[in-house]
């Protein structure tokens, strides 16, 4: 009898444990639409780079589909297919576009761009898929702007340096002003007898005294500037141009996406005229029935 | 002197692969025993669901516990560290490989471990198939239905802790979870807590009849091999 009960503990248990289970792995690939038709379509690319089977096809941040094929042509071009569901179908229009994008973190994925009005594109049907290089041409342009940038930091650096060595014209300089404040320190009767004034000449001696002490502070800057600006700033217009490098690719992706929102503009416009010609029809047609209800005002005399 | 030097060399060597011969051969045979149904018959099912409710049943509240308190502390931490890294898109990715493909068969494998070592020690003292085919059923059965158990515990618990992290609901989560998970999460974590089972018992069985001293460290030795084996599959398969 106890061990009829234990059997079916165990028994009841496991079955449970299984149909969740199985239930869950059902769900997982109901939601994956595993059940469901799928429809491919097909894009060319010159790289299979950033591609993967796998790599998921998203609209608006949502998983609609993903890479089932990858194969090389004859002719070295790429051919791709991927495949959705026929819920997300509809996505996929006539005109619309497919563009990689590589986050800093994590795995490239391709994102969709389409006109929900145009009408729906047939299964294996070829997309286009964008690789922008308008960023590439920014950094181009920029690079030879940091390049000088480098040079001229360069040339900061050297003088600096020259500036802080021993034998440099500026601690020549700056020691023999010191050998004179000093020996007009020490000895005033040059300057009174310039000046003709005891007072006047310990003031002027006060100011040399403090002119050498700043003189001395400006040399220690001097020395410092090297090691405290020039360097880090040296090493930071290096970082700059790796990053403008990297923005270079991150911008790539961004260019079909500004296009895009271009041809927007266009649309625009021409809504903003139809709005413009539909007011004026709709002016007329206002004065012309405030024309038809002018005309039948008619004044009535009260008895 | 320098001939004994030698000699004790040569002597550990002879040992050491003699060991892994033996321990080899033994999972070998385990192996076999398990789908030689001749060695079958109704003793073994008996055996095997009395064991089974031991191991399983009998401990099934400490282990939800243990998976509630654990599996949310944990799926919180990696949560939240995902999160500060802005790890955002790919937190239904962390989860699931974090969950499925790692802490759930381990955390099992060790639980199952800590249960089997009284229960083999007592009842296996001499080689013997009849005996060892229960033993081995119900440890990889108790893996595989603890590790189950035990990942879906988890994956509920990353709701609760995605809710007050990031304000996440349920529908959204959901998404997130089903859309990262794959159909070779479920077949490493079914793949995994077999064999994980399987290697518990088997070490522990050897250690029963062989004695050996550190069985801790061959089981540790074994999750090893199989992690590696699988992470090599996994970059088959990707």
């Amino acid at each position: 009898m106890q061990e009829n009960r234990m059997r079916l503990t165990v028994g009841i248990f496991i079955i449970s444990i299984f149909f969740i289970f199985f239930g869950f792995i059902y769900l997982v690939l109901k939601e994956k639409g595993t059940f469901e038709k799928h429809y491919s379509y097909h894009f060319t690319t010159n790289s299979a780079e950033y591609f993967s089977v796998g790599t998921p096809v998203k609209f608006s941040g949502f998983k609609i589909g993903m890479i089932e094929d990858i194969s090389l042509r004859d002719d070295g071009l790429v051919d791709m297919s991927f495949s959705v569901t026929k819920e997300n179908k509809k996505w996929i229009s006539e005109g619309s576009v497919l563009l990689i994008i590589k986050p800093l973190l994590g795995a490239p994925h391709i994102e969709l761009y389409t006109s929900l009005d145009s009408p729906p594109l047939e299964e294996d049907s070829y997309m286009t898929m964008m690789m922008s290089d308008s960023i590439n041409d920014l950094v181009v342009k920029l690079q030879p702007a940091v390049q000088k940038s480098v040079d001229i930091l360069n040339n900061v650096h050297t003088i600096t340096s020259y500036l802080s060595s021993e034998d440099s014209e500026l601690k020549k300089i700056l020691k023999n002003l010191e050998k004179l404040t000093a020996r007009l320190a020490n000895d005033d009767s040059l300057l009174t007898s310039a000046t003709g004034d005891k007072n006047a000449t310990q003031n002027i001696i006060k100011s040399i005294n403090e002119s050498a002490k700043i003189m001395r502070d400006i040399s220690n800057i001097t020395a410092s500037l090297k090691e405290d600006i020039v360097s880090p700033a040296s090493s930071s217009i290096k970082e700059i141009n790796t990053i403008l490098v990297d923005i270079k690719e991150k911008l790539n992706t961004l260019d079909p996406t500004v296009k895009a929102a271009g041809t927007f503009d266009n649309e625009l416009i021409e809504i903003k005229e139809q709005i413009s010609v539909g007011l004026q029809k709709s002016n007329q047609l206002l004065d012309k029935v405030d024309a038809i209800i002018g005309d039948d005002t008619q004044e009535v005399e009260l008895p | 002197m320098i001939i004994r030097f030698v000699e004790n060399i040569g002597f550990k060597t002879i040992t050491f692969f003699r060991s892994i011969y033996n321990a080899l051969e033994f999972s070998l045979i385990c192996l076999f025993s398990l789908f030689s149904f001749q060695h079958y018959n109704p003793q073994t099912l008996s055996t095997f669901v009395k064991q089974f409710y031991l191991i399983t049943m009998a401990s099934l509240p400490k282990f939800v516990f243990l998976a509630i308190l654990l599996g949310s502390l944990l799926i919180g931490l990696v949560i939240v560290v995902a999160a500060n890294y802005n790890l955002h898109l790919q937190i239904g990715s962390i989860i699931v490989t974090f969950v499925l493909n790692e802490f759930a068969p381990l955390f099992t494998l060790f639980f199952v471990y800590l249960r089997l070592v009284p229960l083999i020690r007592s009842h296996l003292k001499s080689f013997n198939i009849e005996l060892l085919i229960p033993e081995l059923l119900s440890g990889i059965m108790s893996t595989f239905v603890l590790s189950i158990l035990f990942a879906l515990i988890m994956l509920s618990s990353g709701l609760i802790v995605t809710s007050f992290v990031m304000g996440m609901d349920l529908y959204t989560y959901k998404n997130i979870i089903f859309d990262a998970i794959g159909v070779q999460n479920i077949f490493i974590l079914v793949l995994k807590s077999l064999l994980f089972g399987f290697v518990a018992v088997a070490v522990l069985s050897y250690d029963a009849i062989k004695s050996i001293k550190t069985p801790l460290m061959v089981l540790l030795m074994n999750i090893f091999f199989i992690e590696m084996l699988l992470l090599a599959l996994q970059t088959l398969l990707a």
